[in-house]
């Protein structure tokens, strides 16, 4: 279940709203509704577009423009055909899309160094993990970045990444090792120290 | 090996933790090798997900104000005339003819008022928080202390009372010299320069206090200017910068007792502060609004009012260690903030070195800095980037670090490069 989903459902559940009057709210652009909207889905977009550009400003950027098109499209957003994160998601694959062709047409050679905060000593390791990552990320296809997105970053199902990829659960299977095989090249030959359970 | 079943292996793997017990030893090493690209990824989610709640506020601010903005734009469905609130909407709503009403008399030096504005020109005083303080907006505002509790501090103004919140990234300035938290008692006169928060709470970068004790200031109407038809001259008494640096807005003292808030564009707030280094008491003129945002103004800053001193050129060897930067020359007197006016001589991270003309200074870039880049030609993403701006002017103000002595920049304005000499 999304974030939105069950914020949805929790407002369902308190009786003040339920997700379908919330879908009107946002489709009538309720400053409320879309304030809702916005904190259940800010960080999901963030996360999805963050390592597809050159930091956490440009994503923080394109998030922010992914809410600011959602509502200026609010009438057209049927609650029936789409969830709300996936409609959200669509926005932010394409103006992520976007922006990498225009500065691929400026020539620009990325970086990813974001030197105005330079990280703590104790925050070393995760950051240069993090730059590795968006480095090895821009050798997938746009395919497998998203699934990475969506099932390793977003942590949804392969039921959900099917739904907003728009793929059969199996197709998403196969995505997946392909994207984690693709990425394992990648990053081959690189040490590092997770504390993540495997 | 058959890819449907490392398919299907992989993802019961993904669910369980752990490579099923069904698989062969060549299956087994190939799901362990995607396992650990997956722990990689989990590993490095948690800084993903630190970054978008950093990000948050900023962002959450920005949509409020795109969603207010759309709102102000569209079109009204119906075309019923507005009842105005207050003293000020009763008398214009008698006036309904007047497409401009009002003047007031100059008042001393700095004030020179000429306002014929129309019905949309003011609206009646409002919320002074709501109306002062947008969240994700940098603001520099003055006040006298209040209460004092956990970190968070009641300031008295002339617009209403507000918060701020010091934090150990707070830098404290006291008479200009470094203080501390207990420095921060009742009754003190205080200036503050920080980032305002979801709740209107100013999370101060820097606090700057006279050591002398003010009188609680007295509340003053605040009255929107939307609608210019002449000038409008005075001091300024609050600067706030929007996230991006393309907005703002000052709170001017046109010396008549009551305080103009103007909408200017970001060119505005970085002509403040390159000509004064602090806006607080800089004396402008309200120009003509842009043709493109009618509901957004220029500033002219009045000849007579430029600072006397002007960046050097680059020094041929700046590497002394820091040194207490230049005083500045703000004609506004009480609590002042630090100002640094030179040329870059070098970056290391985020860390600045400039050459002033007391010698070369380190300003240290933190997330809560605004830049403000003008008509440089760089961008914040190269700037973002490591851009070292080496040879550009920059006019900056802030705090100090106690430890360091560096200057935390609060706001800094990148001007144009200068030559060697």
């Amino acid at each position: 279940m999304s974030e939105l989903e069950a914020g949805i459902n929790d407002l369902a559940a308190n009786g003040r709203v339920d997700a379908e009057a919330l879908a009107r709210r946002a489709s009538a652009r309720d400053p409320d509704a879309w304030g809702a909207i916005f904190e259940a889905h800010y960080r999901a977009v963030f996360a999805f577009v963050r390592y597809r550009l050159r930091g956490a400003a440009e994503a923080e950027d394109i998030a922010s423009q992914v809410f600011e098109i959602a509502y200026g499209r609010a009438d057209r957003f049927d609650y029936r055909g789409v969830p709300i994160e996936g409609w959200l998601i669509g926005i932010a694959r394409n103006l992520a899309r976007d922006h990498i062709k225009k500065y691929a047409r400026r020539g620009f050679e990325e970086e990813l160094v974001d030197t105005i905060a330079p990280p703590s000593p104790d925050e070393a390791p995760r950051v240069d993990l993090s730059l590795d990552i968006a480095q090895a990320m821009k050798v997938l296809t746009e395919d497998q970045q998203t699934v990475i997105s969506l099932r390793f970053l977003m942590d949804r199902s392969v039921a959900e990444t099917a739904d907003v990829m728009a793929r059969s659960e199996d197709a998403v299977k196969n995505l997946q090792r392909r994207a984690l095989a693709a990425l394992q090249r990648a990053l081959a030959g690189t040490a590092y120290e997770t504390d993540v359970a495997r | 090996m058959n890819t449907d079943r490392i398919d299907e292996l992989l993802a019961e793997a993904l669910t369980l933790g752990a490579v099923p017990t069904d698989a062969t030893p060549g299956e087994r090493a190939e799901i362990e090798q995607l396992m650990e690209a997956r722990s990689l990824l989990l590993a490095s989610r948690s800084g993903v997900d630190a970054e978008a709640r950093s990000a948050m506020p900023t962002a959450r601010a920005r949509f409020e104000r795109h969603i207010a903005a759309s709102r102000a734009d569209a079109p009204r469905a119906v075309a019923v005339p507005s009842r105005r609130g207050g003293f000020f909407g009763g008398v214009l709503a008698m006036h309904r003819g007047m497409t401009a009403v009002g003047s007031a008399a100059a008042i001393g030096v700095l004030a020179v008022l000429a306002l014929f504005l129309s019905q949309n020109g003011f609206n009646g005083v409002e919320t002074a928080s709501a109306q002062v303080l947008t969240p994700g907006d940098y603001v520099q505002v003055e006040g006298v202390v209040g209460e004092s509790k956990d970190g968070r501090v009641t300031v008295h103004s002339e617009f209403g009372d507000f918060d701020f919140a010091v934090s150990e990234d707070t830098s404290i300035t006291n008479a200009e010299a470094p203080g501390e938290a207990a420095s921060v008692t009742p009754g003190a006169a205080v200036l503050i320069g920080g980032i305002v928060g979801k709740d209107r709470t100013i999370a101060a970068n820097t606090v700057a206090l006279s050591g002398e004790k003010k009188a609680l200031p007295t509340r003053l109407k605040l009255r929107d200017v939307k609608e210019r038809r002449a000038e409008l001259i005075g001091k300024v008494t609050v600067l706030t910068i929007s996230p991006d640096g393309t907005q703002g807005r000052v709170h001017i003292d046109a010396g008549n007792g009551e305080r103009y808030v103007v909408p200017v564009d970001g060119h505005s707030a970085e002509e403040l502060i390159q000509r004064f280094s602090i806006a607080l008491g800089a004396r402008v003129e309200v120009g003509p609004a842009s043709d493109a945002r009618p509901d957004t103004f220029r500033l002219r800053v009045p000849d007579q009012a430029l600072p006397p001193s002007q960046p050097p050129g680059i020094a041929p060897n700046g590497t002394a260690p820091p040194v207490r930067p230049e005083a500045t020359t703000l004609p506004n007197s009480g609590p002042r903030i630090q100002a640094v006016r030179g040329v870059i001589l070098g970056r290391d991270g985020a860390a600045f070195r400039i050459q002033t003309p007391r010698g070369p200074v380190v300003a240290e870039i933190r997330r809560s800095s605004r830049i403000l880049l003008g008509e440089t030609g760089l961008t914040l993403e190269s700037f973002l980037r490591g851009e070292t701006a080496v040879g550009h002017e920059v006019t900056i103000s802030g705090g100090i670090d106690k430890d360091t002595g560096h200057v935390v920049v609060d706001v800094a304005v990148v001007g144009p490069k200068r030559p060697l000499r």
